[in-house]
């Protein structure tokens, strides 16, 4: 089963991001990781399946970027998005050079759907229905 | 008084949220990025407040302080070491005006600076709450931890409040500051219900 990993230090932050994940994307396993270094290991057992990484960027000890950093050097095809509520213009532009995209904080299943439609995750129709599935290879980078 | 493991980590999670929001007013006014620490919240008497502010940063602060009322009341704080104020008011100002020299307009200007960092911050909270908070106008004033942390001398230190607390730094001006709630206990059940409610309805 393809997998979405979300990376976040708050307990409420990773649920709700889990929820919405489960029901803007059912098809996906969500993996949850409340840091940079149990992300990184359940990046790595996950393999080729992760298709994406939503990271918090605000965390103590590796923050999001650098958590990132990491990532890409395993997954260099994964899909990376910061997702925080610290969208200042200089935080944006670092982000955006590493190659990710960035979600605002407070997270919406709108918000989501339009970030995993635009990376080619399958999305579930509004009524909860999910549409076919995408074979990975095809997922657009 | 007792907060759970779930509404300690929601309330520095919304508060992070309220922050950065602060965050990005304050990289609009000096077109310098903010860096943030995590948030950190106790439950602390005011009196091991005033003591662990003097470990941290010394006896002598200034401070914006904004009260605030609607469903919870509480005081919300933005300190900084004396140099930092000055520095950031320079920024603001775009002047080189010598501390000493400040005068009352600079003054003014830190005020707003809290004023406006404060009111993103308090928005963006009651925005989530699905609630308004008022805020009256915010006050400056300069002097002993105690005599900022007691409101000058209006809070007893025997009172118990809940402490959040952000650190900020405007790296390339060498400012540090915090953004920091105090929350009334009196108050707190109030508070913890919309805590609740949001949990509910993030996660019900």
């Amino acid at each position: 089963m393809l997998k979405i990993l979300t990376v976040d230090d708050s307990v409420t932050a990773r649920k709700v991001m889990a929820k919405a994940i489960i029901k803007v994307a059912p098809d996906y396993e969500v993996l949850q990781a409340a840091n940079g270094m149990e992300a990184i290991q359940m990046a790595v057992s996950a393999g080729a399946d992760l298709v994406m990484a939503i990271v918090d960027y605000n965390m103590d000890g590796m923050n999001g970027e650098k958590v990132l950093e990491e990532l890409k050097k395993t997954h260099p095809r994964t899909h990376m998005l910061i997702c925080s509520a610290n969208n200042q213009h200089a935080v944006r532009e670092r982000v955006l050079k590493i190659g990710a995209g960035f979600m605002e904080k407070p997270v919406t299943e709108e918000k989501l759907r339009n970030v995993f439609k635009q990376v080619g995750i399958t999305v579930a129709e509004v009524d909860g229905t999910a549409a076919p599935v995408v074979p990975k290879e095809k997922i657009a980078k | 008084m007792k907060i759970t493991e779930e509404q300690s980590d929601t309330l520095k999670e919304l508060f992070n949220v309220g922050v950065c929001a602060a965050a990005k007013s304050i990289e609009e006014l000096s077109g310098t990025e903010v860096e943030l620490t995590v948030p950190h919240l106790s439950l602390i008497s005011i009196g091991d407040l005033i003591n662990e502010l003097i470990q941290t940063e010394g006896s002598t602060l200034t401070a914006i302080s904004q009260v605030y009322s609607g469903p919870f009341d509480g005081t919300a704080l933005m300190f900084y070491s004396q140099q930092s104020s000055f520095k950031l008011v320079q920024i603001m100002m775009k002047t080189d005006t010598a501390p000493e020299r400040m005068s009352d307009l600079e003054t003014d200007a830190l005020c707003e600076v809290g004023n406006i960092v404060l009111n993103a911050c308090l928005s963006s909270i009651g925005n989530i709450f699905e609630t308004e908070i008022e805020t009256r106008i915010p006050t400056i004033c300069t002097g002993s931890v105690e005599e900022i942390i007691t409101l000058q001398g209006r809070t007893s230190k025997e009172k118990m409040v809940i402490f959040l607390k952000m650190g900020f730094t405007l790296s390339t001006h060498e400012i540090c500051s915090y953004i920091s709630f105090m929350l009334d206990t009196d108050k707190i059940d109030a508070l913890l219900k919309y805590v609740d409610r949001y949990i509910e309805k993030v996660l019900g």
